[in-house]
């Protein structure tokens, strides 16, 4: 067999072809070594993480920035990695008296974000613990900011009178000074929700149907006074104009009449000749427009013309 | 050195021949390997999309346009960031709805008070109710990535920065300005929650806010509603009654005014014209009474009236003329024969008497 193998090595080809297979294979377990060692000891952190380096499962190094970093392989030092990107905590909806003593349902929330990885997991460990004592904390802080606003610090038609950014100044503050204890940093926190208890609710709704039914009527009432008025104004600008015009007629009247005053004035120079022209031309005008029966005496002028001409009449009967 | 047996050395040459085949397919192998690993660093951004390199962790700040590109497997990962607006909705302020209500459209039955657990509203400066559904146009500023960078859930971060901008916004409007002026809510409701975006420097712009669901008031309230709604058309149908009618008035004043002055310029024409006209008359007559005496006038006036008699009597209808003295008795009747038969009758007694 030893014979055979020396024979079997012997050969040039084989000596080529057995030579190249050893550097290939020394190349690829290098090769899987070093990853293996890389994979070990590297670690990257992402731009939205930052890593804490646990030694024995103690926290000693933090790493913030992103990037590739090294350490010992594990069990020596393994790496837990953070998310340091904004949350969303929403706090329940409580009922709470303000200043005043209105109850008020009011839902709070929490933009926060973990500052310090290392202290993070020392005093928390994880996200969820995290959640449940920054609501703890809302809780307690909450009910004292309400109570210490007045109801109209909260919905007031005076816009100068609301006093939302300082509630919420004062919460922040509040939250911020047990959050960094905590490794977390809170970066906002506002009121998303404001209500009332459900009996309250109720006298909401009777006292808007009310302001409704007194503003229905207002509107109508205003309406009528409003149509009364045009009515009234077209009426009074009718009755102006109706004057101007009948000045205005008058005035005419008056300007004809001067005009024919020297014609009368002329026909003074006869009054009775005058006065007969008149009489026969009422005489022709009224006998010209009626067509209907007329009952008249002599006496009546202009039938007293016809005076002389009905004696005569009498006078040859008799 | 001993010589092999042939046995031997044809099992030898197959030896060296299997290990020979096999470490050139080993060799094969360890090529497409490595041509699948390379291979394995390219990828793809749609036309909606852009990229980023993240190598070791930390993003490059050169941009990817929609296309094929490659990065070093393992080493680099891609970062596909999605360029179109992304639409919030949030129903938060709104009546609590079952899915055959949603599919509906209709708003729920409630009666009594609104339990705050359940049903969502808005409170108004003069506190009363009103509910609303919003949804919120946002897209990502560039750099792309500062928005998805910046927080874990940016959809949950606007959520509620859009629900406080609504609670500010109602906090200090009357409840008839807020459901009539909607727009004016939006854009402040809009304003501030850009304002607190940018604040929080959250990559985000706000492009658009609209009315999911309409600003409405509970249904509690909602006839109350109507009922001011239904008044101020009745006032507004009112007044147009009134405009009408007082065109119509100054429209007939106009007419009538015009009348008035018409009459008069025409009087005013006959006025002067009668006079002129009576003037020239008297002054064609003046001369020939001048010359004679009473018989002469009495006769020219005679004869003036016998003119003005002339014709007339055709179009008059019938002429009574009656004694100057004695009492005159004027009977209306309808009935002409029974009024014929007693003057008749009248006449035969008087002539019988006779």
């Amino acid at each position: 067999m030893s014979d055979l193998t020396t024979e079997t090595r012997g050969t040039p080809e084989a000596a080529e072809s057995g030579g190249a297979g050893r550097r290939l294979t020394l190349t690829v377990a290098i090769a899987v070594v070093i990853v293996l060692i890389l994979r070990m000891t590297l670690f990257t952190v992402q731009d939205h993480e930052a890593a804490v380096v646990l030694t024995f499962g103690k926290p000693t190094r933090e790493q913030t920035t992103p990037g590739a970093s090294a350490k010992a392989p594990w069990p020596i030092q393994r790496v837990r990695t953070v998310d340091k990107r904004l949350r969303v905590l929403k706090g329940p909806l409580e009922e709470v008296a303000t200043e005043d003593g209105r109850a008020v349902v009011v839902g709070t929330f929490v933009l926060w974000r973990i500052a310090s990885p290392q202290m993070f997991l020392e005093k928390l460990g994880d996200v969820g613990k995290a959640t449940q004592r920054l609501e703890t904390i809302l809780h307690t802080h909450q009910a004292a900011a309400i109570s210490s606003t007045p109801f109209e610090g909260l919905i007031s038609v005076d816009r100068s009178k609301l006093r939302y950014r300082q509630v919420e100044a004062a919460l922040k503050a509040a939250l911020q000074g047990e959050a960094e204890g905590l490794g977390l940093e809170v970066e906002m926190v506002g009121i998303r929700r404001l209500g009332l208890p459900k009996t309250a609710t109720e006298s909401v709704f009777e006292r808007m149907r009310k302001d409704r039914e007194r503003l229905a009527g207002a509107i109508l009432e205003r309406g009528r006074r409003t149509a009364d008025t045009i009515r009234h104004k077209a009426q009074a600008e009718r009755n102006d104009r109706l004057t101007v015009a009948q000045v205005e007629a008058r005035n005419i009247l008056s300007k004809a009449e001067a005009k024919a005053r020297p014609h009368i004035q002329r026909m003074a120079a006869d009054p009775s000749l005058a006065l007969h022209l008149k009489k026969v031309e009422a005489l022709k005008k009224i006998l010209a427009e009626q067509s209907t029966t007329l009952v008249f005496t002599p006496q009546n002028s202009p039938f007293d013309l016809l005076r002389r001409a009905w004696k005569r009449t009498e006078e040859k009967r008799k | 050195m001993t010589e092999r047996l042939p046995s031997e050395s044809r099992a030898a040459d197959a030896l060296e021949e299997a290990v020979g085949l096999a470490f050139r397919v080993l060799k094969g192998i360890i090529v497409l390997l490595g041509i699948l690993f390379l291979g394995s660093g390219f990828f793809t951004l749609e036309s909606h999309e852009v990229g980023y390199v993240r190598r070791l962790g930390q993003l490059d700040t050169e941009r990817l346009a929609p296309g094929i590109h490659w990065r070093w497997p393992v080493v680099d990962d891609a970062v596909r960031v999605d360029t179109r607006p992304r639409t919030v909705k949030l129903d938060g302020f709104d009546l609590y709805r079952t899915k055959r209500e949603i599919a509906e459209g209709t708003d729920p039955k409630r009666e009594g008070g609104l339990d705050p657990a359940r049903d969502g509203y808005l409170l108004t400066g003069d506190a009363n109710i009103v509910h609303v559904e919003l949804a919120v146009l946002v897209a990502r500023r560039s750099p792309h990535t500062e928005a998805d960078l910046r927080s874990v859930d940016i959809d949950a971060v606007t959520a509620v920065l859009l629900e406080r901008a609504a609670v500010h916004s109602a906090a200090y409007r009357k409840v008839e300005s807020l459901l009539k002026a909607k727009t004016s809510f939006l854009d402040s409701t809009r304003q501030e929650l850009q304002a607190s975006l940018t604040a929080l420097e959250a990559g985000l712009e706000v492009q658009g806010l609209q009315l999911a669901r309409d600003l409405r008031p509970s249904p509690q309230t909602k006839l109350a509603f109507d009922y001011v709604g239904q008044a101020s058309q009745q006032a507004d149908g009112l007044r147009a009654s009134a405009e009408r009618l007082a065109d119509r008035i100054r429209n007939q004043a106009v007419v009538e005014a015009a009348r008035v002055q018409a009459r008069a310029s025409s009087r005013a024409i006959e006025i002067v014209s009668d006079a002129a006209a009576d003037r020239r008359q008297f002054d064609a007559l003046l001369p020939s009474l001048a010359k004679g005496g009473p018989e002469r006038r009495r006769a020219l006036e005679d004869r003036l009236l016998a003119d003005a008699l002339n014709g007339a009597f055709d179009k008059v209808g019938e002429v009574f003329l009656v004694a100057e003295e004695g009492p005159l008795r004027i009977r209306l009747e309808r009935d002409v024969t029974k009024v014929r038969r007693e003057l008749q009758d009248k006449v035969r007694k008087e002539a019988g008497g006779e």
